[in-house]
């Protein structure tokens, strides 16, 4: 019926020809019926009846029923099954625009039911706007004069990946003969070092070639890289492009905004995933601070892609092949030749005649672009329809992509395993259908608890293909939250903000989603997850309110996981690392009287799962009274080197501390300690660029090549030992870039 | 209007060769053995190898005293036995007897040569036209609750909706 109501001149010609085949069959019905009597009565009479052609007008009646009627069934069938929905994975697929607008207003139309008001945020950028086309990418825009000939080293520090074989796009990258540093508009590729002889040499260290994207340009779409990989053939680059609108040398007055924006006078607003807030006074004008902004004013921007920049290593980093995807970055991995890429766009249904086709996911390589077919839309029934969330399958290969596109509530934690991506989100809004998902709900009305929802897409060989939806309760706190184990989901949730409203839960989930098992209430009252690992048939788990209770939780029964053994102490880990199969690295927070401050790295001895120890900690509250101290390895994984071969643990440290006399000062650095299953951690040192600084040099990663220890921060890069990590050997300047107040920050 | 009782499995075969109807009630029981002739009853107890001579004398049952009807066409008078007729028709207020290549005017009323074959199975289809049931072809049913009769000799008439309850009652539909 909903394909008839979308399809008027379907349903009329199908009201035409069910009309028609009421007609025949009612004529039919009662022309034999009327001959038949006839026939009997003849019969009464003593009269033979031979009708001629009787035989004939009955088969040309029956035809006449039974076509239109075929033709009815067929329209029916078709329109049944694009809206059918797919028992096994709960779709709705969707063949036109106008099946969105009809499930967002089925949608709104359930909300409204329930009297609760429901509107899309208003955005200032308008994809329907074409971009402008960026040029430049091919070719450094900086090459120095060095040697680089010869091969790098194999003994190496990658990223530090949640799963094996799944890499994370990184900011600081080595493929033990250069290092690329990213930073701010600039890739920047910097030579390492080559192997002589079985030693390698360190000694020539020196910036190698730079890419600069970004234009400061008004006409030009700017690019600003996110994130880089980098195999044994690539350096791949993945970006945001973003065609602003700005104004020029207007640094005391007001710039007028497009007509599309006026809408939101004396607003402040906002944008999607970074926009600055925009200020706008009664005249639709935009107020800016006179001393920020001096040659050009970006008031957010209007349209947004993700570049994906293929440079082929052994042709001296020549741009191989250029990928763009329009929306906005939720994430990625890569897998071998696969590259993954998660976008987002928004439905921007708050506009009068929003025309769909412009919103439609879309992609491009090499210049040459192909949109997604509304064919190719699934949607989970029962979820909120406001954006298209898309999955993409690169074969960095042969340049093939793969998409697909689901209509629905985006998600922001994404999990990535060597056969399935796992985008997680929070649902606001659902609908009973989706009830037999939730382990908890059962009422035939609709929800509007937040829940999380799960999208399971299946992937392999840059193929992408939608698997499953789930919905559990509560809330994840990071990737870390998830894992795929033998086809199953391990999940963790915290559900509440306060006191005994809170409750921490484990999932177990089958391969469609469905809970296997779960258990709840773990920690005690009022504490939420803090960090989660999953290392096979177990599980560990922090929660936190004022001591860190350290759970070790056994999954080898799928069905019935049970908490095998608990571990007290003070301040809490943010983060676990598995350190071989029985011990845990923790980095987080030391106690401060209840609180939290500094940092606390500990390493757990889960070698007796039932009775967890701890075997080495260190607790680090090095600043000043009005001071403050952090690792962004408590948020970061990817800022902590971890080498079990090499014994080593560096993660980046910041202090700030104040005095009278000299007011602030800023150190930031390296903290590095040497462990061993023996004695624990040790103490190797702390690497810093300059000490003491009044500017921020901020040292934020190292990487290890071979004996050398390299450490990175937004000026230098500098190599010291793994043996003594504070000698600083050599050193390359970093160009320095002048930082952009709309510099944007997607990292995953 | 009749019953027949013979034996169970010869039933079929006998009243296939007397081309019989049975109906539930029947005026004439029509027995090969006499023991089962029924009181209040005409009954007809015949041997089976009369049954050809039985069905003649079912039609002369049926059939009823013949009626005759005295028309004229260009030919001159005609006398014609009323089955002959496929309809009656009020053209131009005269009533014309339709035959199966002519048409015989017929010095009467339409409602008076109702009146005299009501019962050799004519019926009134119409406020002008009268049909022989056993003249009609084919019933074809039109729009608006009518019918068309397609008559044995390819005319056709048309069952006003007035008479179509009528119709029907009479085909005991």
């Amino acid at each position: 019926m909903n394909f008839l109501i979308s399809n008027p001149v379907i349903a009329f010609i199908v009201f035409i020809l069910l009309g028609f085949v009421v007609y025949t069959g009612t004529k039919l019905f009662n022309e034999v019926i009327l001959n038949k009597a006839l026939k009997v009565r003849h019969q009464q009479m003593r009269i033979s009846t031979v009708a001629k052609g009787i035989k004939a007008r009955v088969t040309g009646l029956t035809v006449a029923t039974l076509v239109p009627m075929a033709i009815i069934v067929a329209f029916v069938a078709v329109g049944t099954n694009t809206a059918a929905i797919n028992v096994d994975k709960n779709l709705l697929s969707i063949n036109s625009s106008s099946d969105i607008f009809e499930i967002y207003e089925d949608f709104n139309e359930k909300l409204n039911a329930r009297n609760t008001s429901w509107s899309f945020r208003n955005t200032t950028n308008d994809m329907a706007n074409p971009e402008t086309a960026l040029d430049g990418f091919d070719g450094s825009s900086g090459d120095y004069d060095i040697k680089t000939t010869g091969s790098g080293s194999d003994d190496y520090s990658e990223t530090n990946n949640q799963v094996i074989g799944v890499d994370e796009m990184d900011n600081v990258l080595t493929d033990g003969k250069f290092i690329y540093t990213m930073n701010y508009n600039k890739i920047q590729i910097t030579f390492a070092g080559v192997m002589v002889g079985d030693d390698f040499d360190a000694s020539q260290i020196g910036l190698y070639k730079t890419f600069e994207y970004s234009t400061e340009s008004c006409t030009d779409a700017q690019f600003y890289p996110q994130g880089m990989f980098v195999d044994e053939d690539h350096l791949i680059v993945i970006g945001n492009q973003y065609n602003y609108y700005c104004g020029e040398g207007q640094s005391k007055g007001d710039v007028e905004l497009p007509e599309t924006d006026k809408s939101e006078v004396g607003s402040s607003e906002t944008g999607e995933d970074g926009t600055e807030p925009i200020e706008k006074d009664e005249d639709g004008l935009i107020s800016f601070d006179d001393d920020v902004y001096v040659d050009y004013h970006y008031m957010g921007y209007k349209s947004s892609s993700i570049k994906v920049l293929v440079y082929n290593i052994s042709e001296d980093f020549s741009l191989q092949d250029e990928y763009s995807m329009d929306g906005y970055f939720t994430g990625t991995r890569k897998i071998g030749d696969s590259l993954y890429i998660v976008t987002n766009n928004h439905i921007p249904f708050y506009l009068e005649d929003v025309n769909l086709d412009d919103y439609l996911p879309t992609y491009e390589v090499n210049g040459i672009e192909v949109d997604a077919d509304y064919e190719d839309i699934v949607y989970v029934e029962g979820t909120s329809p406001n954006s298209f969330t898309t999955f993409y399958g690169i074969n960095l290969d042969t340049t093939e992509v793969d998409m697909e596109v689901i209509l629905g509530d985006s998600g922001y934690n994404l999990y990535v395993s060597n056969e399935n991506m796992y985008l997680v989100g929070t649902n606001y809004y659902f609908w009973p259908i989706l009830n037999t998902l939730v382990d908890s709900v059962t009422t035939e009305e609709s929800t509007f608890d937040s829940k999380t929802a799960i999208l399971k897409v299946s992937i392999g060989n840059a193929e992408v293909e939608y698997e499953a939806f789930g919905l559990i309760t509560g809330n994840t706190l990071n990737q870390f939250s998830m894992d795929e184990y033998e086809g199953n989901l391990r999940i963790t949730t915290t559900e509440g903000w306060w006191g005994e409203e809170i409750n921490n839960r484990l999932y177990v989930l089958d391969e469609n989603l469905k809970v296997v098992s779960m258990l709840e209430n773990l920690g005690k009252v009022g504490e939420t997850i803090k960090s989660t690992r999953f290392v096979g048939d177990y599980a560990y788990l922090v929660t936190f309110e004022q001591t860190d209770p350290f759970y070790v939780i056994n999954l080898s029964n799928p069905e019935n996981p049970v908490v095998e053994g608990e571990l007290i102490i003070p301040g809490y880990s943010a983060y676990l690392q598995p350190l071989g199969e029985n011990y845990i690295l923790g980095i987080g927070y030391g106690d401060n009287d209840g609180g939290t401050a500094g940092l606390k790295i500990a390493i757990f001895d889960v070698s007796d799962k039932s009775n967890p120890v701890i075997l080495g900690e260190e607790v680090i509250f090095d600043y000043s009274e009005h001071g403050w101290g952090y690792s962004s390895a408590t948020y970061n994984h990817k800022d902590l080197l971890v080498s079990v071969e090499k014994g080593i643990i560096a993660l980046p440290f910041n202090t700030s501390s104040y005095s009278e006399k000299d007011g602030y000062s800023f150190n930031s650095g390296i903290l590095v300690y040497n462990f061993d299953f023996t004695n624990g951690l040790d103490y190797s040192g702390f690497v810093q660029h300059e000490q003491d600084s009044v500017e921020d040099v901020y040292v934020y990663k190292s990487k290890f090549i071979s004996e050398y220890f390299y450490t990175v921060s937004n000026k230098y890069i500098k190599v010291s030992t793994l043996l003594d990590v504070e000698e600083i050997l050599y050193s390359s300047d970093l160009e320095e870039t002048v930082y952009s107040p709309y510099s944007s920050d997607l990292e995953e | 209007m009749f019953r027949l009782k013979v034996k169970e499995e010869e039933h079929k075969r006998i009243k296939d060769r007397l081309n019989l109807i049975e109906t539930p009630k029947y005026e004439y029981v029509l027995t090969d053995d006499k023991d089962l002739s029924e009181n209040d009853k005409i009954n007809i107890v015949f041997n089976q190898t009369d049954i050809s001579k039985i069905s003649k004398l079912l039609d002369i049952i049926v059939r009823g005293e013949d009626t005759y009807l005295i028309g004229n066409n260009e030919f001159g008078q005609k006398r014609v036995e009323c089955r002959n007729f496929h309809y009656f028709i009020v053209e131009d207020e005269d009533v014309y007897g339709v035959l199966n290549n002519t048409k015989l005017l017929i010095r009467l009323k339409l409602y008076e040569v109702d009146e005299l074959l009501k019962s050799k199975d004519f019926i009134r289809v119409s406020k002008y036209c009268l049909v022989n049931i056993g003249k009609i072809a084919y019933i074809k049913p039109e729009l608006n609750s009518k019918l068309n009769l397609l008559m044995k000799n390819e005319n056709h008439v048309e069952v006003n909706r007035g008479y179509y309850k009528e119709f029907k009652k009479t085909l005991k539909i």
